[in-house]
């Protein structure tokens, strides 16, 4: 009883949050129009630059056009939301560490980890992610295909498998400045890494297929709940995909306690 | 000449301060070569056949202009620059440049080219051995008029991104919040100017208009020329057609700056 009392009490804090955000996001309507359809263009762009590849061959590795705009669109809701909820966090959380400014979070009621990773929402990326789902009822609805109700399940849970996948990485990197001061230039990764998971898994061979699948699981992130809808995912694959974005966030736990460890502040 | 000279030494010392950073950054450059490699590998294998090609460009051409065009977007991309006009501009820090004896453009041109300089001494240590991993890829023997119509196509290609870049700040006298527009024109100009793929690729029709635009020489044109993809006879065309889009910026800079700092409230003092 006392854990789902707990579980609500930060639901509710992170809905407070979230309404703060969002007043202050709105007291700028027209900048927000803009920047949501900017942040859509790369997007556009990708979709352009595959339906360009795809006028020449028919499919890549036996992934068609519309097996494309699917992987796409779920890549993009997968980095949107993530974006939305917890990159600008990251961010932030490098100049609160090495300015000393944690003891916000630190001295709260509250899990720290919970309080420095959801403060802020960017509700342009969030509203962003609603695109790519649309590219995914589109191309599910072009290639006919109707998804079981247990599909949709394991295609949700696995993309919040990938959403914890890129968490752990950024919010890693953040707790980096912890030790080395400054590690802002790790966050270029970020754009880098999410270039490996939006092609399709089986193009990738040897050891770059080990590494993207293994150390950098990069493939598990938009790879594995597409694949749920394509078939091709097998028992074992699953069961990877789901562990691995649990012990990732596990991880992220453990990075986050050593790192305190090494807090100085600088703000009382 | 001399006072340039001391923008280009000073500004050169400036980056080169943090050059870890810089080589950081030269290296993560090349990741998404591998997945362009990975992907173009994927498509030729599907298409089947003996040779397959994809409006005439092979495999190994799209792998040489994949890494080549590191090469003409190191001259002419402009990294930040409109920003920066903008700032100065909104800020008011340009009065600082109108009040000496120098020439606002001519300042940002050298400070543009000082970056270059520090951008291309690193990637005389990196490119090699990058174009030395994918020598295979490199099939065509470049003739001594190619030599010739790439270097002329990289400067044309170094003028218009500065002349672009400083096009698009200088609109920075008209409207004062401009950075999303600015993302937005530069990811456009990035995919235009066939960073990501080949513009022949666009099909005949498309290509028709994209390789007319001035973008087409930031990356495009030097490489395509490099690979030998361009006709003897139309290379004297496709460089003159260049240098009037040249000429055409340096026109509407001047109208700009001429219109512009009427406008100018000079914010700041």
């Amino acid at each position: 009883m006392v854990q789902i009392k707990q579980l609500f009490r930060y639901i509710r804090v992170f809905g407070y949050m979230f309404l703060n955000c969002l007043v202050r996001e709105m007291q700028f309507k027209i900048n927000f129009m803009i920047r949501l359809l900017a942040e859509s263009l790369w997007l556009f762009l990708m979709v352009a630059y595959f339906l360009i590849i795809y006028k020449h061959v028919h499919d890549i590795d036996g992934w068609t056009k519309w097996d494309m705009i699917l992987l796409l669109g779920t890549n993009h809701f997968i980095n949107q939301i993530f974006e939305g909820i917890f990159f600008e966090n990251c961010i932030k959380l490098t100049d609160n560490i090495r300015q000393g400014d944690l003891d916000f979070a630190l001295t709260k009621p509250m899990n720290s980890q919970f309080l420095v990773s959801v403060r802020y929402t960017d509700f342009a990326s969030i509203m962003n992610a609603v695109v790519g789902l649309i590219m995914v009822v589109v191309a599910l609805h072009k290639m006919h295909y109707v998804p079981t109700w247990s599909q949709d399940v394991m295609y949700a849970i696995l993309i919040l498998n990938g959403i914890l996948i890129y968490y752990t990485f950024m919010f890693s990197f953040s707790i980096l400045t912890f030790w080395m001061g400054r590690a802002n230039n790790l966050f270029d990764l970020y754009y880098q890494f999410s270039t490996f998971s939006r092609y399709p898994a089986n193009i990738y061979k040897g050891a770059l297929r080990f590494i993207l699948w293994y150390l950098i699981p990069m493939l598990v992130v938009a790879n594995c709940p597409v694949d749920v809808f394509k078939r091709t995912l097998s028992g074992v694959g699953m069961i990877y995909g789901f562990i691995v974005g649990f012990l990732f966030f596990i991880m992220s736990t453990f990075f986050w306690k050593k790192g305190l460890a090494h807090y100085r502040s600088a703000s009382s | 000449m001399k006072k340039y000279w001391a923008i280009l030494t000073t500004r050169t010392q400036e980056d080169m301060a943090y050059r870890a950073n810089y080589f950081i950054g030269a290296l993560f450059r090349f990741l998404p070569l591998v997945t362009s490699i990975v992907l173009w590998y994927a498509v030729f294998k599907s298409m089947g056949g003996t040779h397959p090609k994809i409006e005439g460009m092979s495999y190994q051409n799209l792998i040489a202009y994949t890494a080549l065009v590191y090469i003409s977007r190191g001259v002419s991309s402009m990294p930040g620059m409109t920003r920066d006009i903008c700032n100065d501009i909104k800020d008011g820090n340009l009065n600082r440049y109108i009040v000496r004896p120098i020439n606002y453009s001519g300042y940002q041109i050298v400070y543009r080219l000082a970056h270059k300089l520090v951008f291309w001494l690193i990637a005389a240590v990196t490119f090699p051995v990058i174009f030395f991993l994918l020598r295979h890829d490199f099939t065509h023997q470049i003739q001594p008029e190619e030599w010739v119509a790439f270097i002329i196509a990289l400067i044309i290609g170094f003028w218009i991104g500065m002349l672009f870049s400083l096009t698009i700040g200088l609109l920075a006298f008209w409207f004062l919040e401009i950075s999303t527009f600015l993302y937005v024109i530069s990811t456009i100009e990035y995919f235009l100017s066939g960073n990501l793929i080949p513009l022949n690729l666009f099909g005949p029709k498309m290509f028709e208009i994209v390789g007319k635009l001035p973008f087409s020489y930031e990356a495009f044109w030097p490489v395509l020329i490099l690979l030998g993809k361009v006709a003897q006879h139309q290379l004297v065309s496709i460089l003159l057609w260049g240098i009037g889009w040249v000429f055409f910026f340096l026109i509407v800079i001047n109208i700009l700056w001429f219109l512009g700092i009427r406008r100018y409230s000079a914010v700041g003092g």
